[in-house]
């Protein structure tokens, strides 16, 4: 995608959250007397957000143009799948055994060298255990 | 417990040798350094995490001029702006001599720094105790003004900010206490931890856009570092009292760049250096300017965060939610109730400036070129993994992590699209402030707009928002237009 394509995905993301934010906004209470309460402040951002995003992607017509190149969107979308699922990894082994798995994950989507990867994540594993478990009292 | 207590200045030097390390390190940055130390720093005391922080603030900006060096990479965008001329003088003169002119006049720099950080700050605690909730609006405000209009692209800075305030809403709201966009998940009630929205944009998305780029065996050093004292310490001396008067207008000029929000190091950087090239100076003074004056905005920058609790660029909002974390309110509350930490930063400061920027300098450059030797792609695996638990680590909910997902994604959006990362942070810090102020006063006047013109303070702080907005699309314009007439004399006919 060009950089182009990527601040058009950039501000559909914005157009999106503030127009949820504008439509969320209207379930909000109003203070005593009639005045806006809680729904004020998210109602104007949203509104900003909506203008800006418009205002973005009509000043950045045609999404084609400028330069870029390719990049390796399965890896991120891999990245972004671990961290995902580092929930459930704490919940079944742990804090130690979730830091060693996210690096070795991490590095096998960043293609490192194998042995690399491996005493890289033998030393996060202790690093955790030692800094954050033992010292610190983080549970996990 | 005083700056001079065993951990305090462990904190300091380990502090130290850790943001050179991320500063020098190319990919990896001030903000990362910080965003990655906050989930250890929050287990210690707010003295051992302040020393920590301006030890690292302090000499990742500094450290960034190592990368320039060693291979041409700048570690950090302020380094940016003198890189070639930095980078010649090592290959030409010595790398040694190079390194101790990024060292010693980004000591003075931060030295001229933190004496107008402490006059600064006590004066404008003075004026701030003036301040009712009407001004404390109008001052927010200039920051969101100032910090928009100095993004190149209006449009990208707004969404930035829009959204970093946005995020800032999700919780109770600051007037009548009222839940929003929870969406039914009791951990959202407290809000987006800010810890956890810091990790994410500049943690996660630094190893995801790097996943996207591909970018393999960058960072090997091209030339040898052979460290000599001579040319480290004195050489350097010597040039520096040779450029005394560009040291110090560049020191003064930074610290007031630094001082304004939504300027920082890199734009005190390009000033400086560019105000050199103009008048053709020698690469020696264009490194000196540049370098004295990026150090001098990060305690410019302290100021207002300090005094009156409006963060002037990322590197001081993510201080300002420290002191949130801890329950300490910045401001002039700051100096009327923790006086001592006060003193104890100013102090921090001086210690990082006048020997511990110098000697980590010298010592950080071995470190670096060990580090440099490791795989980046270990490199970046371990600081996804540092994330997952940093983040993990500041509740102990399981939550954040998916927080951090969802942040990390939005951030790998905006960053690969040309958004202003930091200002979603500045707008995460400032969006409440601005919501609390603005509704604390409509509620002491029953809704009554006037009143935002009644105190002088407030009328004055109002004009200087209209004539921001007004001179800086004009200067803007004007400049687009000289640029314009540049390029027809250039290409005519085109």
């Amino acid at each position: 995608m060009t950089d182009r394509g990527w601040e058009a995905c950039g501000a559909l993301l914005a157009l999106v959250l503030g127009g949820a934010a504008l439509v969320l906004a209207r379930g909000l209470p109003q203070m005593e007397g009639g005045y806006p309460g809680p729904a004020l402040f998210p109602s104007l951002l949203g509104g900003i957000l909506v203008a800006s995003s418009l205002g973005l992607l009509w000043a950045g017509r045609p999404w084609s143009r400028g330069g870029g190149g390719s990049g390796w969107l399965p890896g991120v979308l891999g990245a972004l799948a671990g961290l995902g699922a580092a929930p459930f990894l704490l919940k079944a082994w742990g804090l130690v055994a979730t830091a060693g798995l996210l690096t070795l994950w991490a590095g096998v989507l960043l293609k490192g060298r194998g042995w690399a990867v491996l005493l890289a994540s033998g030393v996060v594993a202790s690093f955790v255990y030692a800094f954050f478990v033992r010292l610190l009292g983080v549970h996990g | 417990m005083s700056l001079f207590s065993p951990e305090t200045l462990l904190a300091l030097l380990l502090g130290s040798l850790y943001g050179a390390f991320f500063g020098a390190v190319p990919g990896l940055t001030a903000t990362l350094a910080l965003s990655l130390a906050i989930p250890f720093l929050l287990f210690t005391g707010p003295e051992v995490a302040m020393a920590a922080l301006i030890g690292i603030s302090a000499t990742a900006i500094f450290a960034g001029d190592i990368g320039s060096i060693l291979v041409r990479l700048p570690g950090t965008p302020a380094s940016a702006a003198y890189t070639e001329e930095i980078h010649e003088l090592a290959q030409k003169r010595s790398p040694s001599l190079a390194l101790g002119l990024s060292a010693l006049p980004s000591a003075v720099g931060s030295l001229v720094g933190l004496l107008f950080l402490i006059v600064g700050s006590l004066g404008l605690v003075w004026l701030a105790r003036q301040f009712s909730s009407f001004e404390y609006f109008w001052l927010v405000l200039l920051g969101i003004v100032s910090g928009v209009l100095a993004t190149p692209n209006v449009f990208k800075a707004l969404i930035a900010f829009g959204l970093g305030m946005l995020l800032a809403t999700v919780g109770y709201d600051p007037a009548l206490g009222h839940p929003r966009f929870t969406l039914g998940r009791p951990e959202l009630l407290g809000g987006i931890n800010f810890i956890v929205a810091l990790i994410a944009f500049f943690g996660v998305s630094e190893v995801l856009e790097y996943l996207y780029r591909k970018e393999r065996g960058a960072g090997r050093p091209s030339i040898p570092l052979a460290a000599s004292l001579r040319a480290y310490f004195l050489e350097p001396l010597l040039e520096a009292w040779r450029f005394r008067g560009a040291l110090l207008r560049s020191s003064l000029l930074g610290t007031f760049v630094g001082f304004l929000p939504g300027a920082g190091s890199d734009i005190a950087a390009w000033v400086t250096s560019n105000l050199a090239r103009l008048r053709k100076a020698p690469k020696e003074e264009v490194v000196l300017s540049g370098a004295s004056a990026n150090n001098a905005a990060v305690a410019g920058a302290w100021i207002p965060a300090m005094a009156l609790g409006l963060p002037g660029d990322t590197l001081t909002a993510i201080l300002l939610g420290m002191f949130l974390a801890f329950g300490i309110t910045p401001g002039p509350d700051l100096f009327k109730n923790h006086a001592p930490l006060v003193f104890q930063i100013y102090g921090a400061f001086f210690l990082v400036s006048a020997l511990l920027m110098p000697l980590v300098g010298y010592l950080s450059t071995f470190l670096v070129r060990a580090i440099l030797q490791v795989p980046r792609e270990v490199l970046m695996a371990v600081v996804l993994a540092l994330c997952a638990v940093g983040a993990y680590a500041v509740n102990n909910n399981p939550f954040d992590l998916y927080l951090l997902a969802a942040l990390g994604a939005l951030g790998f959006v905006l960053r690969r699209g040309g958004f202003p990362l930091g200002q979603v942070v500045l707008g995460m810090v400032l969006g409440p402030l601005l919501e609390q102020h603005f509704m604390t006063s409509m509620i002491k006047t029953h809704w009554n707009l006037f009143s935002f013109f009644e105190r002088p303070l407030a009328v004055l702080l109002a004009l200087v928002n209209l004539g921001l907005l007004v001179a800086l699309p004009l200067l803007r314009y004007r400049q687009a237009l000289r640029l314009r007439a540049m390029e027809e004399r250039l290409h005519p006919g085109d």
